[in-house]
């Protein structure tokens, strides 16, 4: 129950995160509303008004049901099916709230014809002297985050694999920075100090979202070091850092838009851009005459892709195969909590094996073994599956250095088995033929 | 100066560019001296490819309008440009046959130029 709740938990937040998220794009920004660029005449139509208030009224019911939905979880007989379910439903989240936004995006394009704010826009406007005037943060930047986040290596061998991944993220992060931004102006209309303004703020809050997460990761290091001896102390600063890192990232994308919202209130009554039609139901860019692959959302902070690009078409397949994939990796996961673990004794050797999993343990220099009715205090895993209700893979304890693990933890008792190659901590699902193999091992 | 793409056009998206620039420079929007934008800056704001915006400074560079140079880029020439390219010549007969055609006498051809020109430097 309590793993199930903690599983709820880490999610039950996102159907309000993405209402949040969807609702704001209602406010005008960049003279855009659900995607929909709209002449200043337009903000204040009671049709427009009357659709928004619908989408908002949509936005929340969904956000109130999905996360209804979430904690029927908790009922136990759906317990094994706990994964699969959780992933449906995660997939649920993704696409769901996105359906009234295509739907109303679609009401308010046929509304922007029908009053005639639609404008003929073949051309790309381009101000070259908005152009060229970038300046990128030197890679230096990013120097310390990545020299924090190996340093712990000089200390610890235990987890250099952790070490290593968050010291390679830092350089990636930078690489993430300097190439996953379209250098494009943020031109709304023709008031080129506003298109200016725009660009700077957008440049300025890109470096600082990258940077931020370079030395939260620097930090993920620090908190694999400190913790490595106290599982409790490494789960509360992980949690923390992770809390920490989606404050930070949508407390920038709000500021942003927030910041456009308010210059660029005043726009759309002159000359203003208009490029919906490179916008397929206001979420997807589709533009086959832009030859960049990257490009920056309209609104907001992110980039997104060009699908007409040989990337964007890959990013379509990969996005359909992941969505496709999470009930079925959830269903395979549900699959491995409950395979059968089967134990037994050939001659002078133990076979453990679960799925995948076979050890083959030598008794021949076995020195010790034991059936404890309890798991070794602190354990805790190194590498492997830790699960309600199989561990397997390395783990460590608090008089163990290093034990290889294949048990059920819901089923005592266990056998401690020590030989040439270490420990080993076995159980099956049956109690008492556990036991009975224990008996079969030590006469 | 504001640079106008149309990607529906017949006009070659090269020379799009090199005539807009060549109007931005003989009505004063862009200063003799001016840099403009790097052939990379330029590709990533319009969407063009990197060639098609290199093609059309190399056209420019040719025709005498632009210098390049690896440390400040393209810039517009500081002096006057006094050669005039054999096709903008060809391309001047051509548009003078089609207004005498059109049934304009000389006078009125040339007043015509007239008024164009001052359109171009009130601009």
């Amino acid at each position: 129950m309590t793993s199930q709740l903690i599983l709820i938990l880490t999610v039950c937040w996102l159907p309000a995160l993405m209402c949040w998220m969807l609702v704001n794009e209602t406010r005008f920004k960049k003279n855009i509303v659900l995607g929909v660029t709209l002449p200043q005449e337009a903000h204040e139509d009671p049709n427009v008004q009357k659709e928004l208030a619908h989408f908002k009224k949509t936005e929340i019911l969904i956000a109130v049901l999905l996360t209804a939905l979430v904690f029927l979880l908790l009922i136990p007989s759906v317990k094994d099916w706990m994964m699969t379910l959780w992933m449906i439903w995660i997939d649920i989240v993704i696409i769901a709230p996105n359906i009234p936004y295509v739907l109303s995006h679609g009401r308010l394009i046929a509304l922007k014809e029908e009053k005639g704010w639609k404008k003929e826009t073949k051309t790309v406007r381009v101000d070259t002297s908005t152009i060229g005037n970038e300046r990128w943060l030197s890679p230096l930047a990013f120097l310390p985050a990545v020299i924090i986040s190996f340093l712990p290596i000089l200390f610890d061998h235990g987890l250099i694999a952790g070490y290593v991944v968050n010291g390679i993220s830092c350089i990636l992060l930078w690489f993430g920075y300097r190439y996953l931004y379209r250098n494009k102006s943020e031109m709304v209309d023709d008031n080129i100090e506003l298109t200016k303004a725009l660009t700077r703020i957008r440049r300025y809050n890109w470096g600082k979202m990258w940077l931020m997460i370079a030395y939260l990761m620097a930090a993920v290091s620090l908190i694999l070091w400190l913790g490595r001896r106290n599982g409790l102390l490494m789960g509360v600063l992980t949690v923390a850092l992770a809390v920490a890192v989606c404050v930070f990232a949508l407390r920038l994308e709000m500021r942003m838009r927030k910041t456009q919202e308010r210059l660029t209130a005043s726009s759309g009554s002159g000359e203003y851009i208009d490029e919906d039609d490179k916008w397929l139901g206001g979420l997807i860019y589709y533009n086959p005459d832009d030859h960049n692959a990257i490009v920056n959302n309209r609104i907001g902070l992110n980039s997104t892709v060009n699908m007409a690009s040989g990337l964007g078409k890959f990013m379509i397949v990969m996005t359909v195969l992941l969505l496709l994939g999470l009930p079925f990796f959830g269903f395979m996961l549900d699959g491995v909590s409950t395979q059968e673990i089967r134990i037994a004794k050939q001659d002078a050797i133990v076979e453990a094996q679960a799925g995948m999993t076979d050890y083959k343990i030598d008794l021949a220099s076995a020195d010790e073994i034991l059936l404890l009715q309890e798991l070794p205090e602190g354990l805790s895993r190194r590498w492997g599956t830790g699960m309600d209700k199989i561990l397997k893979g390395s783990f460590t304890a608090k008089d163990y250095s290093n034990l290889t693990v294949l048990l059920d933890p819901t089923t005592g008792p266990f056998i401690l088995i020590h030989n040439a190659d270490g420990y080993y901590l076995l159980g099956t699902r049956d109690p008492q033929l556990t036991k009975e193999l224990y008996q079969s091992l030590v006469r | 100066m504001i640079l106008n793409f149309d990607f529906s056009s017949s006009v070659p998206l090269y020379q799009q560019l090199r005539n807009q620039i060549v109007v931005g420079i003989a009505e004063g929007k862009l200063q003799p001296g001016e840099q403009l934008p790097t052939i990379r800056a330029l590709a990533e704001e319009s969407g063009i490819n990197m060639m098609t915006i290199s093609k059309a400074y190399q056209i420019l560079k040719q025709e005498g309008y632009i210098t390049t140079d690896r440390r400040f880029g393209a810039r517009v020439v500081d002096k006057e440009n006094t050669h005039i390219p054999e096709n903008t010549l060809s391309e001047l007969r051509l548009r003078i046959s089609e207004l005498r055609l059109s049934g304009l006498s000389r006078e009125e051809i040339l007043q015509l130029c007239a008024k164009l020109y001052e359109e171009g430097e009130n601009k």
